[in-house]
């Protein structure tokens, strides 16, 4: 049967799925209808590159026993599997854009390269100078914090400036946060709410703290002090250019970032669970390309309400978050 | 005699770093070799750094690090080594 059926196949490979279907035998459908539904089981696709210390992309391809050999593909291998699992088992995402997406990523960019980027098309990671940074694979919330960039791309697709900017970078930490908590299994009170606890050097340092907003890194011998406000009474009024870190979308991310670390530790649990929910189906399904805070506070109580239920320990956790964050 | 300034924004931290000295280097060749590396802006960037050269305090150049060359790569490569933070 097996044979018949691969001659069958091989007769009408060039032909629609329908017209092949329809030629076979009533058997034979029924075992290629139970053969492609498992084919069709979503996995992710990952594919890891080098730039070899150079600035060309995608860069060199690895294989698998290199990837097994080098430690920051390995790292980024992992933590990319453990990001597209959590979409898919928490929120039934396929990938970046929810359809399957190939997730490419380059690491060995550039030389000393104290930096990781969403570029719009891959990620990409710098080994760091061993000074001021390590390698930016060491952090899975970084890493996680990049491949949200994409999420955030195909969703609301916030403008990189302002608020919108700011929320951009915010739903980047939230998920990045988040998927730490959930590869540790780590509840609300077990996590220490860090970004980049291990890729900046020295005991005392992380990149941002939602839990302790602006204390990431404080007397910080090249980076000075950690900018971020908590609340909307030190909202940080930067100018739009590239000095003023676009209206300081990664300084005023602070704000929305302690409203959901307040709404999640309200709710308490497991973050995906509660707030992080409320945080998806927002971005995904309610805020768009301009929205600004008060709209970002607005579609998680709705949704709140949506997902849990008009008057429910989450939405009042929601309210709670934003309040605490002055809006 | 030519005084450089390097200045990188972006990044993970959103703060502007700053390093600077004096080249021994000519002003107009200088921004001769400048205008060759203009950075391609892409508008779906994240986190990415920004970099501009600063000549002399006046003319500031936006430029693109993986395009340098020679002798500027190991200026710039050097003040990058340097850079520490200005306050918003």
């Amino acid at each position: 049967m097996i044979e018949s059926l691969d001659n069958e196949f091989r007769n009408y490979r060039f032909r629609s799925d329908r017209k092949f279907f329809s030629a076979l035998p009533e058997a034979g459908r029924k075992m290629m209808a139970v053969t492609r539904k498992k084919a069709v089981s979503p996995k992710p696709v990952i594919e890891i590159y080098s730039a070899a210390k150079g600035y060309s992309l995608p860069g060199k391809k690895l294989s698998s026993a290199i990837i097994n050999k080098d430690k920051e593909a390995r790292l980024v291998k992992n933590g990319v599997k453990h990001t597209w699992n959590f979409y898919y088992n928490i929120f039934k995402r396929n990938s970046i854009d929810g359809s399957g997406l190939a997730l490419v990523n380059t690491v060995h960019y550039g030389k000393r390269y104290n930096n990781a980027i969403w570029n719009g098309r891959q990620m990409i990671f710098g080994d760091g100078d061993k000074k001021v940074f390590g390698s930016f694979t060491t952090d899975i919330d970084i890493i996680t914090h990049e491949l949200a960039h994409g999420v955030t791309q195909y969703a609301a697709n916030f403008d990189y400036e302002d608020q919108p900017g700011a929320l951009n970078e915010s739903f980047s930490d939230v998920f990045g946060i988040m998927i730490k908590q959930y590869v540790l299994n780590q509840d609300v009170n077990q996590s220490n709410w860090l970004i980049g606890e291990n890729i900046m050097l020295g005991d005392h340092y992380a990149l941002r703290s939602l839990a302790a907003t602006g204390t990431a890194f404080l007397n910080h011998p090249q980076w000075g002090n950690d900018p971020q406000p908590a609340n909307m009474d030190q909202y940080n009024d930067l100018p739009n250019n590239e000095d003023g870190d676009y209206g300081g979308v990664h300084i005023n991310s602070g704000i929305p970032n302690f409203a959901f670390y307040i709404a999640a530790k309200e709710a308490g649990g497991f973050a995906w669970k509660t707030i992080g929910a409320v945080w998806y189906a927002a971005l995904t399904e309610s805020l768009n390309n301009r929205s600004d805070f008060h709209e970002a506070k607005n579609a998680t109580i709705l949704q709140a309400r949506k997902i849990f239920g008009k008057g429910s320990k989450v939405e009042k956790a929601v309210k709670k978050g934003w309040k605490a964050a002055k809006l | 005699m030519t005084h450089i300034q390097l200045r990188r924004s972006g990044g993970q931290v959103g703060k502007t770093l700053q390093a600077s000295k004096d080249i021994d280097m000519d002003e107009n060749d200088l921004i001769n070799n400048l205008k060759q590396i203009l950075p391609v802006h892409d508008p779906l960037l994240r986190d990415d750094f920004s970099y501009k050269i600063v000549v002399n305090g006046k003319k500031t150049y936006p430029i693109d690090v993986s395009q340098l060359k020679g002798k500027l790569k190991k200026i710039v490569n050097a003040l990058e080594a340097d850079l520490s933070a200005e306050e918003p």
